[in-house]
């Protein structure tokens, strides 16, 4: 009897860890849908079957990813319910969706300081001063931390244009520590620079990835800071 | 007539079922030394503890782990049982709970009330991944896992100091359940499946150029340095983008291998063409050869350490003790112990 009851459960195990890990669009919705990675993904997939002679676009893949995804989610949630405190009390959750998407214009955070007492004199040419950028030998200020590996989950969702009020939530708290390690500071300023991953050749002869603008351009006052 | 045909039809479908059944639970009743599960026990134990050390020594924990008042950059999150116990999400919360988790992968690393020492580790994993949404990946799944799967079986049987108290002996042939290193077999085989079949993106695809390394090591938040030279080494990108794709999809071959060698008795094409080779092997150092790789180049946690612990689960106790034989037989004993 006792074996019974052990078999089964290692069945019911085996059958948990295969149903959660099986694939399935996770999060879709018709916001999702309107990603632009992902539009530019439903593109490629229209023109590769076009050049093979099926006639679908990209809207067509849209409608069937739509359709599907929603009734192969449906069945998903169905067979998952029973597992649900199996997942979340015993940490055998399944989810590996790694890289199944690339980007191609991610993001990068930047961060500077300004002295000036007036926002208005803080300007690109004169006062800020980059303290931080991703990846960058010169500005390294908080390095250690910003690039831990846990730090560097939490900004890879910016570089998606996820997560916005973490964002925010991360520029307050810089702000602190601006206020503690420059004291003569004003003004913190944050920023996404959009990386322009050319293809192979172009990046041949540039040399390094160009930035081809900015997003979530945020100046915060510094907590502490007297004017 | 046709009710009698159809009498014989159902009973052979349950004869069908039954056998079936009796054979699953005959690999489940399996029972084997305990050498690769305590091998498992220690990587998983390292790896766990070097994930909680390197929050201490990089100093994350406040940032991440602590309240707005308190210096963190969110309010941490108080949807986990262990943390309401504990009193509530505060600073004070998680450094408890990563004392305690570092404290169980120690025992767990050196052998002593291993499966005790996997349930805590395991609980106060899941509590403190719990307070900071976002701030893990795919390798925190992982470690509660095989952490979970650790809970299930008797690892410290051998190679662990709870094997020298019991026998004065850091090595035992006791038996345990083999089912636990099948499902880590089966987890590593599943999770490489699922991410394979998942990469649709175009630059996986042959005619998307097979490019999708290449813009992988050129994201920012995850390149370990700057990789503007990897556009030099495109064709060894390519083979490289190539044979990921290929590799992850195809993993399952791996237990349809293992399922061959298992049972050797049965004959056909297919497993003679398939025992030609030792396929495991193959996937195996080409996991390797891509995790080395990706721990290189790119800082995506400890993810390629605990998935390649995986990999322990994939040899059966025997051959860890050829091995064993064949590399004391190979080193002389006078140049080992000086």
């Amino acid at each position: 009897m006792r074996d019974t009851i052990r078999n089964i459960l290692v069945s019911l195990h085996f059958f948990a860890v295969f149903a959660m890990s099986c694939p399935a669009p996770a999060g879709m919705n018709e916001k999702t849908l309107q990603d632009e990675h992902l539009q530019a993904n439903f593109r490629d997939w229209a023109a590769t079957a076009q050049e093979v002679g099926i006639d679908l676009t990209a809207e067509d893949i849209e409608d069937l990813s739509w359709t599907w995804g929603r009734r192969l989610l449906a069945v998903r949630k169905t067979v998952l319910a029973p597992f649900k405190p199996y997942y979340t009390y015993l940490g055998t959750r399944q989810s590996w969706q790694m890289f199944g998407y690339l980007n191609r214009s991610p993001g990068r955070i930047e961060v500077a300081t300004c002295d000036e007492v007036q926002k208005k004199l803080c300007t690109d040419n004169h006062a800020w001063e980059w303290r931080f950028i991703m990846a960058s030998d010169e500005a390294d200020w908080l390095r250690d931390t910003i690039e831990q590996e846990r730090m560097r989950a939490i900004v890879s969702s910016f570089a998606w244009k996820k997560s916005k009020s973490r964002y925010n939530s991360l520029g307050n708290w810089l702000a602190k520590q601006a206020a503690r390690d420059f004291p003569e500071a004003r003004y913190l300023r944050t920023r996404m620079g959009t990386l322009l991953i050319p293809e192979p050749d172009r990046l041949s002869e540039l040399g390094e990835v160009p930035v081809g603008g900015w997003y979530w351009e945020r100046t915060i006052r510094i907590p502490e800071a007297t004017p | 007539m046709s009710e009698s045909v159809q009498e014989v039809k159902g009973g052979t479908r349950w004869m069908r079922v039954r056998s079936a059944w009796q054979a699953w639970v005959e690999i489940l009743s399996t029972r084997e030394t305990g050498t690769a599960m305590a091998w498992t026990r220690i990587g998983v134990g390292l790896v766990t503890l070097h994930t909680m050390t390197s929050i201490y020594t990089s100093g994350v924990i406040v940032p991440l782990w602590a309240n707005k008042d308190e210096g963190g950059i969110i309010n941490l999150s108080d949807k986990n049982w262990l943390v309401q116990l504990l009193g509530g999400p505060s600073l004070e919360t998680s450094e408890q709970l990563l004392l305690m988790c570092t404290v169980a992968c120690a025992l767990l690393v050196i052998g002593l009330g291993s499966r005790i020492a996997a349930l805590v580790a395991l609980q106060t994993s899941i509590a403190l991944f719990s307070l900071h949404p976002g701030s893990g990946g795919g390798h925190d799944r992982l470690i509660t896992n095989m952490l979970w799967l650790l809970v299930l079986v008797r690892s410290d049987v051998t190679l662990s100091l709870w094997c020298y108290v019991r026998s004065r002996r850091w090595t035992s042939s006791e038996l345990i359940y083999a089912w636990v290193r099948y499902a880590l077999a089966f987890q590593v085989t599943v999770m490489y499946w699922a991410t394979g079949v998942q990469k649709m993106g175009m630059e996986w695809m042959p005619w998307g150029g097979y490019d999708a390394i290449y813009f992988a090591v050129l994201h920012p938040a995850f390149a370990r340095f700057d990789h503007s030279w990897i556009a030099e080494v495109m064709p060894l990108v390519r083979v490289a983008t190539a044979v990921t794709w290929i590799w992850e999809v195809t993993f399952p071959i791996v237990l349809l291998w293992l399922w061959f060698r298992r049972t050797p008795d049965r004959d056909g094409r297919l497993r003679r063409w398939v025992r030609r080779w030792n396929l495991r092997l193959i996937y195996v150092v080409i996991g390797l050869g891509m995790h080395s790789t990706v721990w290189a180049l790119m800082d995506v946690g400890p993810f390629s350490p605990i998935t390649c612990t995986l990999y322990l689960s994939l040899f059966h106790p025997d051959e860890y003790a050829r091995l064993y034989q064949r590399l004391r037989g190979r080193i002389p004993r006078g140049t080992a112990e000086s």
